[in-house]
């Protein structure tokens, strides 16, 4: 099932706007508040896999969609649609952050950022060859952890001093235990097969003061994609990315050694809770010398994530620079000291 | 044994009194008539010259036969400087000594006063290491020349002219190094990086309990390496004066 959500004024489609984080109309001007509007609320769930053809209620028109797509917008009257049946029952979002940089000030953010590629070709930094620029909600799962951790380790401390001819090298030895108790809140995890695990790890951080209860309304001129991946799925994930954390809080509780060496870390990790979220981004297709480059955009934070194109003239550039560079300060450095020019 | 060294000892005080009758300001004190008249002139007025400039006496000594008399050849260097109240401008001033057991094969090279900073134990271990190939092919003139170069090199450099870090080569592969790290992060880095840590998902952590408890204590004693060819580095001499000091044989 399809919705649309119209203008109550003049009938238009109306579009979420990432400004006034209102539903806007743009014919009439009318803005109306997303927090009060009323979602349908669907008892049925769709029929997984099913791509089934959806007919725009403005125009008739088919609705092409790809089978993860939950929002997206009618390729015939250009009109928001949502697919409700996708979002609801088990794949009901339970919150979400809304989009805040619009598509303007995300060309702009992306421009700029173009300009301070120190590496990248010139042609990268001037033109403007966005190709296409697509607002984009992306299925995550965040996670409430609970880590228990226990730690045995052999640390040692080292004293060296000199007793008449003789170097003294004093170690003493200590049997270190840690015991940690350790939560976590909302650790995210994308759950969408299409992108790059990687890349979203470096999207993050998302500012949560912006979570808000999920409501169809938000998707409103944008696509967005249900998830692929459960959250039972995707827990080796996240158990794997807080374990990069742990091991930094343990070493932060173990100081004053001069090393330590650990024997066993036991981490028991429990998951609290699991909520289904969708997170808002900016994907920029960018086209250079016939090739293509992706970037993604955290659309709340504005933070630019993907590989961008190499000037090799300039890394040797840079190299050079550096490199002389050093080289003149190490010999002033070196003369200072009474070394001769050569 | 005592009773050995103290004619040994008479017998070197005579040798040192001896030698003031020959005139103040010498430098080079050559009792095996080694060098010929006119090198003998080159090297003094060498001596001479780097040593105002250096503010530095330079003194060499060379002796037919010490080891051979029982007389240890940092004793006998200490006593000279002593003795003759060597020094730039003033007595027991800057000082550095070259002297040769000619029959012995042993050199010592001390610094005294000031400048023993310029003329460390290492330092002059460099310079004794530089001679050392003169030495054994007895070419006494190039030993003294060079000598008298090196000590002229090493006075007023807060490091050894020798230093690794002074070296050309040493300076490129460092900055070399420094080019490529810095670059390599920035390739690294010009894709984004990750900028989430503990801190931004940690809720509460608190350590619930917490031992460290002390279990045993080793002790490794090394000896400190005193310098190959038993040098035996600086001490003080019978008046009371402190100095570097290298020790070698050829």
């Amino acid at each position: 099932m399809l919705i649309h959500h119209t203008c109550p004024n003049c009938g238009a489609d109306m579009n979420f706007n990432s400004e006034t984080g209102m539903l806007s109309c743009d014919s009439c001007g009318h803005n109306q508040s997303v927090e009060q509007l009323e979602d349908i609320k669907l008892t049925q769930t769709f029929e997984q896999d099913d791509a089934r053809e959806y007919h725009c209620e403005n125009c008739g028109a088919v609705v092409v969609t790809d089978k993860d797509t939950t929002a997206t917008s009618c390729s015939f009257c250009g009109g928001a649609v949502i697919l409700v049946d996708r979002l609801s029952g088990e794949l009901a979002p339970v919150q979400v952050i809304p989009f805040t940089i619009s598509k303007e000030e995300a060309m702009q953010a992306f421009k700029k950022w173009c300009r301070n590629g120190r590496l990248t070709p010139k042609g990268f930094m001037t033109a403007n060859r966005v190709k296409n620029i697509t607002g984009m909600y992306v299925p995550f799962w965040m996670y409430d952890l609970n880590n228990d951790v226990e730690v045995h380790a052999k640390a040692t401390k080292v004293r060296t001093y000199t007793s008449g001819e003789y170097q003294v090298t004093e170690t003493s030895h200590y049997d270190v235990y840690r015991k940690l108790d350790i939560d976590y809140a909302k650790v995210p995890v994308d759950a969408s097969e299409k992108l790059d695990d990687q890349i979203m790890d470096k999207l993050e951080p998302y500012n949560y003061n912006d979570l808000k209860p999920f409501k169809t309304a938000y998707l409103a001129g944008y696509l967005a994609e249900k998830y692929n991946y459960n959250d039972e799925q995707l827990y080796p994930r996240v158990k794997n990315k807080v374990k990069s954390y742990i091991d930094n809080y343990i070493t932060s509780t173990i100081n004053g050694y001069t090393s330590v060496q650990y024997h066993q870390k036991n981490i028991n990790t429990k998951q609290k809770h699991s909520y289904y979220v969708l997170l808002p981004i900016w994907m920029i297709y960018y086209d250079l010398e016939k090739q293509e480059h992706n970037f993604l955009m955290n659309a709340q934070t504005g933070k630019i994530v993907g590989k961008p194109p190499v000037s090799m003239q300039k890394v040797s550039l840079w190299f050079l620079g550096l490199f002389s560079s050093s080289f003149i300060v190490l010999k002033i450095i070196a003369l200072l000291l009474g070394g001769a020019l050569w | 044994m005592v009773k050995k060294f103290k004619w040994v000892y008479l017998f070197l005080l005579l040798f040192l009194f001896q030698l003031p009758v020959q005139g103040e300001g010498k430098l080079i004190f050559d009792h095996a008539d080694l060098l010929l008249e006119d090198k003998y002139s080159e090297l003094s007025s060498l001596a001479e010259e780097i040593s105002q400039e250096s503010e530095i006496d330079i003194i060499v000594i060379i002796e037919e036969n010490l080891k051979g008399n029982g007389i240890d050849i940092e004793k006998y260097t200490q006593d000279a400087y002593d003795q003759y109240k060597f020094g730039y401008e003033k007595e027991y001033g800057n000082t550095a000594i070259l002297t040769i057991d000619l029959k012995g094969r042993e050199v010592y090279l001390a610094g005294f006063g000031d400048y023993q900073k310029y003329l460390t134990n290492s330092r002059l271990d460099e310079i004794r290491e530089d001679i050392t190939p003169f030495l054994s092919e007895n070419k006494f003139d190039l030993v003294i020349e060079q000598f008298i170069k090196e000590v002229d090199r090493h006075i007023g450099m807060p490091i050894s002219p020798n230093n690794i870090f002074l070296k050309t080569w040493f300076q490129l592969i460092i900055a070399l190094i420094i080019a490529a790290t810095i670059v390599g992060i920035m390739l690294f880095n010009m894709g984004g990086k990750v900028t989430v840590s503990h801190q931004t998902y940690v809720d509460n952590s608190r350590i619930k309990a917490k031992r460290d408890v002390f279990t045993h204590k080793t002790v490794t004693r090394t000896k400190i390496p005193k310098n190959d060819n038993n040098s035996g580095g600086g001490g003080v001499t019978s008046g009371g004066h402190s100095h570097t000091g290298s020790r070698g044989s050829f």
